[in-house]
């Protein structure tokens, strides 16, 4: 049944894939999906993009063992910050400046390809260490549950992730990312819930007494609460400018549909994630003893629902995982195609040549990620531990005084993403080889963050920003999304009573959902904290 | 009735992070979209009062905007 499972998914994806192809027309519509994105296909991927393997496995796993708030009470609500801030502070601006991919927001602001050329080496590190990494321990847990090889899975994995990234870009993406959000709302909302329920609120609680410290911050293994801080920052920092959440916004159809997503999509956070950790606590009650831990949410659903709800928490996990890879590795394919063929290399390409390159490029990472994820070299382990949190040592200050402090300029940004991404490796490789050891609740990342900023700040004062600088500056802060999107819709019949309908609907969806999350986390918090 | 401060700070975040959203939406609504709002509803006052009896059917249209 699992194998059937796993066939019908990844087919099912392929099949959207290549309907969606028809829809590709140009090289907007493949990188931005035409900007035709509506806010239930925006709300879906941002939410699918953001629910990776490591909340299903590694954090449900860290919450059946030690408790849901370890993770939850301050690291988990730093990524869902993190989330809004991607998405309205960064997301927002650089769709007001038409940006197809991040990189275009480097090459606007500096104009000096050396800024391009580390910020696209940067980026593309980051994305295949991080996605590459995600895609071996979740295809190796895959292939325990379905019995078949880890290579099988991963070459239908990425032969899957290819078809929908390379025929349909940005539309396949989004589309089957949406398909996936809704088999994560299923685990969410209602395998999670069942396993809640069997489970009992009273025996959930009741786990403080057996292992004490289950229901606080610190956990069953009592974490010191600094360590909590530094999560919280780590994940902040990290998910406010990785392209993977930011670019979710890109093919928004206008301001609105990003204003009702900042909403909608970033409640949908915290809701999936902790009613996952709470289940997985709840697991702690149902079966304790599951090793290794991070298989508690599995064992759960594979063995204490119906066979149909287990197919479909199998098709979640699935979901999980390549919603993740597909964002991450479809961004990296235009890399490769815009940001390095086109604009560093300086081609001029038609509106067709630029589909074609980005179809082929598309087609060069699936290869490369397959064959390292097969071969699984020992660097590729090495590369993870760095990967993901390089954006926020080397690219958060840096494009966060390039949006608002004038003197910024080439210099300081090179200074930083340098500074902040070599110290960050340094450190962590001298920590981890005893060479060194960091003050209680320090952490090489923020060591390389505070670093990379002074860096920023000492080279933008000793230096003067250039006339070309000065000037996007000012336009930077000058553009804004709104202006864009009341120009478009009043250009239309009906125009004023269309912006009037769109902005009374922004606001009911803000009630709406204070309320729903009033009622969610009051009610939970009712059950488990009193 | 004995309350888990730690439980308290997990949902008080969880709520906190649909607030802030709320918020900071709620602020680029009024700061970026009004203005604008109360300017059509301004025009569209302004036009249906000179055109009280002409029954123009633009001007009734965004009477509704009030």
């Amino acid at each position: 049944m699992t194998l059937a499972i796993f066939a019908i998914v990844l087919t099912a994806y392929v099949a959207v894939a290549a309907l969606l192809a028809r829809r590709i027309k140009n090289k907007d519509d493949f990188y931005v999906m035409g900007e035709q994105g509506s806010t239930l296909l925006i709300v879906g991927t941002l939410a699918a993009t953001f629910l990776s393997a490591v909340t299903l496995m590694g954090i449900a796993g860290i919450s059946y063992s030690e408790g849901p708030l370890v993770i939850a009470a301050l690291g988990s609500f730093g990524a869902w910050v993190g989330t809004l801030i991607a998405v309205v502070f960064i997301g927002r601006k650089l769709k007001a400046l038409n940006c197809r991919t991040m990189m275009d927001f480097f090459d606007y602001r500096f104009n000096n390809k050396w800024v391009s050329v580390v910020a696209l080496i940067l980026m593309v590190i980051g994305l295949l260490g991080y996605g590459i990494i995600q895609l071996i321990g979740a295809g190796l847990v895959l292939a325990e549950i379905i019995d078949i090889p880890f290579p099988v899975i991963i070459f239908a994995f990425t032969l899957a992730l290819l078809a929908f990234c390379s025929l349909s870009g940005m539309y396949g993406v989004v589309y089957t990312d949406t398909m996936m959000f809704f088999t994560m709302l299923a685990i969410a909302f209602v395998i999670a819930p069942m396993l809640i329920g069997d489970a009992g609120f009273e025996a959930m609680k009741g786990l403080g007494e057996t292992l004490p410290g289950f229901w606080t911050v610190g956990g069953a293994n009592d974490r010191p609460l600094g360590w909590s801080i530094s999560q919280f920052l780590v994940w902040i920092l990290f998910f406010a400018c990785t392209p993977a959440l930011v670019s979710r916004v890109f093919p928004a159809k206008n301001d609105f549909v990003i204003l009702k997503v900042a909403v909608i999509g970033v409640f949908f956070a915290p809701a999936m994630q902790l009613l996952v950790f709470l289940a997985a606590s709840a697991m702690q009650v149902i079966q304790p003893g599951i090793e290794p831990t991070d298989r508690a949410m599995i064992v759960g659903f594979m063995e204490h629902t119906n066979p149909t709800l287990a197919g479909i928490g199998l098709a979640g996990l699935m979901a999980s995982i390549m919603s993740t890879a597909s964002t991450l590795f479809v961004l990296t394919g235009f890399a490769l195609a815009r940001d390095l063929y086109e604009k560093l290399f300086d081609r001029e390409v038609s509106e067709r040549k630029g589909v074609v390159l980005g179809r082929i490029s598309q087609a060069v990472v699936a290869l490369v990620v397959c064959a390292v994820a097969i071969s699984r070299p020992a660097g590729i382990y090495w590369i993870s531990i760095y990967a993901g949190a390089i954006f926020a040592v080397a690219w958060l200050p840096t494009i966060v005084a390039a949006m608002h402090w004038r003197r910024m300029n080439a210099n300081a940004a090179l200074a930083c993403m340098l500074v902040g991404s070599i110290t960050f490796i340094v450190v962590g490789e001298l920590e981890r080889h005893g060479l060194i050891s960091l003050p209680l609740h320090i952490d090489n990342l923020q060591v390389a963050i505070l670093l990379g900023t002074l860096a920023l700040i000492a080279v933008g004062l000793k230096s003067q920003p250039s006339e070309y600088e000065l000037k996007v500056f000012d336009d930077i802060r000058a553009r804004r999304l709104s202006d864009t999107t009341i120009r478009d819709i009043l250009a239309r019949p009906d125009g004023a009573r269309e912006l009037v309908r769109e902005y009374r609907q922004v606001w009911g969806i803000m009630v709406l959902f204070v309320i729903i999350a009033g009622a969610l986390w009051g009610y939970l918090f009712s059950k488990l904290g009193t | 009735m004995d309350i888990n401060s730690h439980v308290l700070l997990l949902f008080a975040n969880a709520f906190l992070t649909t607030a802030l959203s709320v918020v900071i939406v709620g602020v680029i609504l009024l700061r970026e979209y009004r203005p604008t709002i109360r300017r059509l509803k301004d025009e569209a006052a302004a036009s249906s009062s000179a055109d009280t009896t002409n029954h123009n059917k633009t001007s009734s249209d965004l009477r509704d905007l009030s």
